[in-house]
């Protein structure tokens, strides 16, 4: 579009014209001492806690510690340009990231800043990124799954919109995976989710978004980046960001996930800044204010009322209740879940899934530990189909653990018992999943029909998995209204299931060769 | 500087105690100016810092510069503050006494010290215009130091302790820029 240079000229004098500028009042300090990105302040004296400092035009800071005299402050960003004795000024706003519907599809630092390349966000909200949780008489009890469309998951640990459910594991043992995975799964659920990688190589990150736009997940999907190269500043208030960018959904009626991968850096990030304001170092040198850092963040994800939302949204939302579901991730070092993060973190959820190299690397993937994995609140939220026939499964397994002991001694044992192991054994293998390949709930409820039935009693175990993946496509191929069916209304029915059944075992006689 | 202030703050408050009581507190700041003026001098850095020079070389340098400029009510007491001071190395504290001292005393005088910076002189005039808007405005005496900055081409800056009102029109311009 050509321009004429007059026009430009008007433009500029109009904004001129129009800028206003009143005389500037403000709070100033002195910086007296800089070092690893920690700035002492003298002066300063009306600062907020958490308020935002500016250094220069594009430097700011956040005030972490009001002293007597000065401030001690966590610079954001380079520092490299400044020096003692330079000025700084408060600017009586604590940190704000923006926040809206504009931010889906995009990879943006804590502060909103696109790190995509793809141009501009132009939000027109902000929040702040520090804010309080909603209280007791906003919240509901979570009663909607989220489907992460695992198996071994939405079975035996499943996750109510609104919950809080760990990830725990060693390195390598497939905790980003399963984030994949329910990420790909929530494509037709509506549900936003909220990546946030604190503390990651970029290379890593730019894989998961390969793979997301690969699996056309990138579109429901905001990733929120504080990489292993950004200042410890930035990935101590990554997670909040992040959370701020998922309240608003939850605010406005809607649902969303948020993934923190992961808090044991977080943790890290926040022990260097603290050292580094030197306040008192307790156990393993993190501060004294640890599990308040992850407690006060993970206590935004709530599964708010409809009259939240309507309050929130000023009436124009009604009747719509509104979840912010949280699935931290924690890094466990040689499988000790007692060390003090995790405990810490294990105690503020509502259950963890814990994954263990063992297991992944004999095979059974995802590797969760059924044993140790839990979800408090998760069952309330099931489908009453999944429910009702994952209940069978949960026992067998159970016992399963309390034989298996004795699976070497198959030769010896009785009749029941061996059907007990040869079950649990069978019911094992067909909890295994490959990648990216997430089931929906009417696709699951057959496999739990193969488990509840028996249906597989017969097979071989390294041929079960087999079974229920051709099953599965069986039932597409020929029976797909039955599948619709369960699909739109997942309610239990033994009528439902016989037939289920029927189908099944006909195609295990028949369509199936072992 | 900060710690400075930390540690200075318990003897400002002991002599503005003391000072108070004797009603003294003009003379105590001249003294306290004086020996924060000699603390200050390199020379005499280096010799306090230094562990092998004697104390009374020290003391003796203050004294004899106290006796000369101090009143008799005062010198005493200077003098056994001086030697409590280089006793515990802290001489390196009096500006940041003299400094704490000056603000209790601003508060007890309602006083409010600070300091304007102008693109050109202002007439005496305008000083005394200035001083009067502050004094209503602030409900306190009013001291300020002027200073001329041409930098900033036009308006002033005012300043009270970390609080600043910026009507130049170097800082407006900066701000326009910034917008675009």
């Amino acid at each position: 579009m050509p321009f004429n240079p007059s026009e430009i000229s008007a433009i500029i004098k109009q904004q001129i014209e129009q800028f206003p500028l009143p005389a500037e009042t403000r709070n100033e300090g002195t910086i007296v001492s800089l070092k690893d990105g920690i700035a002492t302040i003298y002066g300063l004296s009306n600062t907020l806690l958490g308020e935002m400092l500016q250094f220069d035009t594009k430097t700011y800071g956040i005030a972490l510690n009001l002293e007597r005299d000065t401030v001690g402050s966590v610079i954001l960003g380079d520092f490299g340009h400044l020096s003692e004795g330079m000025t700084v000024k408060s600017t009586g706003r604590v940190l704000e990231t923006p926040i809206g519907h504009e931010l889906l599809g995009r990879i943006v630092n804590p502060l909103g800043t696109p790190l995509d390349g793809k141009g501009l966000i132009n939000s027109k909200k902000t929040a702040p990124v520090e804010k309080v949780a909603p209280g007791v008489i906003w919240r509901q009890s979570v009663d909607t799954p989220l489907q992460t469309g695992l198996k071994v998951i939405d079975t035996i640990v499943p996750i109510g919109r609104g919950q809080r459910e760990l990830i725990i594991g060693d390195r390598q043992t497939g905790k980003t995976a399963i984030i994949i995975d329910t990420i790909i799964n929530q494509k037709k659920s509506g549900v936003k989710c909220i990546y946030v990688a604190i503390g990651q190589k970029n290379s890593s990150i730019a894989a998961l978004v390969r793979k997301l736009e690969e699996h056309d997940a990138m579109k429901h999907t905001i990733i929120v980046n504080a990489s292993a190269s950004d200042s410890a500043a930035s990935q101590y208030i990554a997670p909040y960001a992040g959370c701020s960018m998922g309240e608003y959904f939850r605010d406005i009626g809607e649902n969303a996930l948020i993934i923190f991968d992961d808090l044991t850096k977080h943790a890290w990030a926040y022990r260097q800044i603290s050292l580094l304001l030197r306040r008192p170092p307790g156990r393993e040198a993190y501060p004294g204010d640890i599990f308040y850092l992850h407690s006060r963040l993970l206590e935004r994800a709530a599964h708010v009322s409809a009259e939240y939302v309507s309050t929130q949204t000023e009436g124009k939302v009604k009747d719509r209740t509104g979840s912010l579901t949280a699935l931290p991730i924690v890094e466990t070092q040689a499988g000790d879940i007692t060390a003090f993060i995790p405990t810490n973190i294990i105690s503020i959820t509502d259950g963890q899934i814990f994954l263990e190299t063992d297991l992944f690397n004999s095979g059974v993937r995802p590797a969760v530990n059924i044993g140790l994995s839990v979800s408090r609140v998760g069952g309330a939220a099931q489908t009453s189909i999944i429910k009702k026939l994952s209940g069978g499964l949960r026992l067998a397994l159970a016992q399963f653990r309390d034989l298996e002991a004795f699976s070497q001694f198959a030769s010896d044992l009785d009749e029941t018992t061996r059907k007990q192991l040869e079950h649990g054994q069978r019911s094992l293998e067909i909890l295994k999943q490959p990648q990216y390949a997430p089931l929906t709930v009417s696709e699951m409820v057959i496999t739990l029909v193969i488990i509840e039935k028996k249906i597989f009693a017969d097979l071989p175990v390294e041929k079960v998995l087999e079974f229920a993946n051709s099953a599965i496509k069986f039932m597409h191929d020929n029976h797909q209204e039955i599948l619709d069916e369960i699909d739109a209304k997942p309610v239990y029915s033994a009528e439902l299931v016989d037939k289920i059944e029927k189908e099944l075992v006909k195609f295990k006689e028949t369509g199936f060769v072992v | 500087m900060s710690q400075d202030l930390n540690q200075a703050r318990p003897y400002a408050i002991a002599i503005f105690e003391l000072a108070s009581e004797q009603k003294s507190l003009t003379a105590w700041l001249d003294t306290i100016s004086i020996l924060a003026f000699i603390a200050t001098n390199p020379s005499v850095i280096s010799l306090a810092n230094n562990p092998r020079s004697p104390k009374e070389k020290l003391f003796n340098l203050f004294k004899n510069t106290l006796k000369k400029n101090t009143e008799s009510v005062v010198l005493e007491q200077a003098l056994r503050l001086l030697n409590f001071l280089i006793i515990k190395r802290r001489l390196q504290l009096l500006p940041s006494i003299y400094a704490a001292l000056d603000n209790l005393r601003c508060k007890k005088e309602n006083l409010k010290k600070g300091s304007v910076i102008s693109a050109k002189p202002l007439s005496e005039k305008q000083q005394e215009k200035l001083e009067n808007v502050l004094v209503k405005r602030l409900k306190a005496k009013v001291f300020l130091d002027y200073a001329v900055d041409p930098n900033l081409l036009g308006g002033m800056i005012l300043r009270f302790g970390n609080d600043v009102i910026d009507s130049s029109l170097q800082n407006k311009l900066q701000r326009l820029a910034n917008s675009f």
